[in-house]
């Protein structure tokens, strides 16, 4: 069994927001039930952006966001680096009618893994429970 | 039986790469290939045929420290009492930002990734 995770949990996993200590309680519970943490390669792409730009608006400071990036590379995340996952997503994108197929990879490699994607973005979760794909919201 | 559309069964897998149907199974069961099972047959993904897929994961080395991407295939097993530990290193870590914050960070995070999206 897996977790698919996208970037939103990761980083508020990483920081001090008030979804935080759902995302982290997640990502712990999942692992200890030996549960993969998979992602495509967009998680570590987009989380290093948001990091920056905390640190761009000076909500943290650079070495804080070095910080958050290490220990995000400290757990054993499983990217999803394959064709298919960009064709999945390239077809859930057309069916959901998106212009664009950044988030839907998430839910490319929640389908293909069979798993559900855990997200702090409303609309990713309502795009994944119209394709049928199991979808966790922390609120 | 036809599969869904990129779909193949094993049989013409195993056909293709010049493979038995066990080994197909093997290279399913190990993540070399991607499949689905229908109904009580598998069908694997002709896409993770024409290219090997590459999975890379990350974790801690042996040392401790962060490890460089690599390329692997198999599942990597972390204990209980790893898992622990990083999360309390985690926990600390950010414990110790919002002490220095004076709470918690006032940004919308989904709303930064949307913006990145829509950047691109």
């Amino acid at each position: 069994m897996a977790l698919c995770v996208d970037a939103s949990v990761a980083v508020a996993a990483h920081l001090p927001h008030p979804c935080g200590p759902a995302a982290r309680q997640l990502l712990a519970e999942a692992l200890v039930a030996e549960e993969r943490l998979v992602a495509p390669p967009l998680l570590f792409a987009e989380t290093t952006s948001v990091l920056r730009r905390h640190v761009h608006m000076r909500a943290i400071e650079h070495e804080d966001a070095t910080a958050a990036l290490d220990e995000l590379f400290a757990l054993p995340w499983s990217i999803v680096q394959e064709p298919a996952v960009y064709l999945r997503a390239l077809d859930l994108a057309r069916r959901l009618g998106h212009g664009r197929a950044y988030d839907v990879q998430y839910l490319a490699v929640a389908e293909m893994e069979n798993c559900p994607v855990v997200t702090l973005d409303r609309g990713l979760h309502e795009s994944a429970q119209a394709l049928g794909i199991a979808s966790r919201l922390i609120t | 039986m036809n599969g869904p559309e990129g779909m193949i069964t094993v049989q013409e897998a195993a056909r293709r790469l010049n493979r038995s149907i066990e080994q197909v199974r093997r290279y399913l069961r190990a993540g070399k290939l991607r499949g689905r099972r229908i109904g009580q047959q598998w069908f694997i993904d002709e896409a993770s045929l024409r290219i090997p897929p590459l999975r890379y994961q990350t974790g801690p080395s042996r040392e401790g420290k962060l490890r460089e991407a690599a390329a692997v295939m198999e599942k990597r097993k972390i204990s209980k009492a790893e898992i622990e530990a990083l999360f309390k290193r985690i926990d600390r870590r950010v414990e110790a930002l919002r002490r220095r914050l004076g709470g918690d960070v006032r940004t919308d995070i989904v709303e930064m990734l949307r913006e990145d999206r829509e950047a691109h």
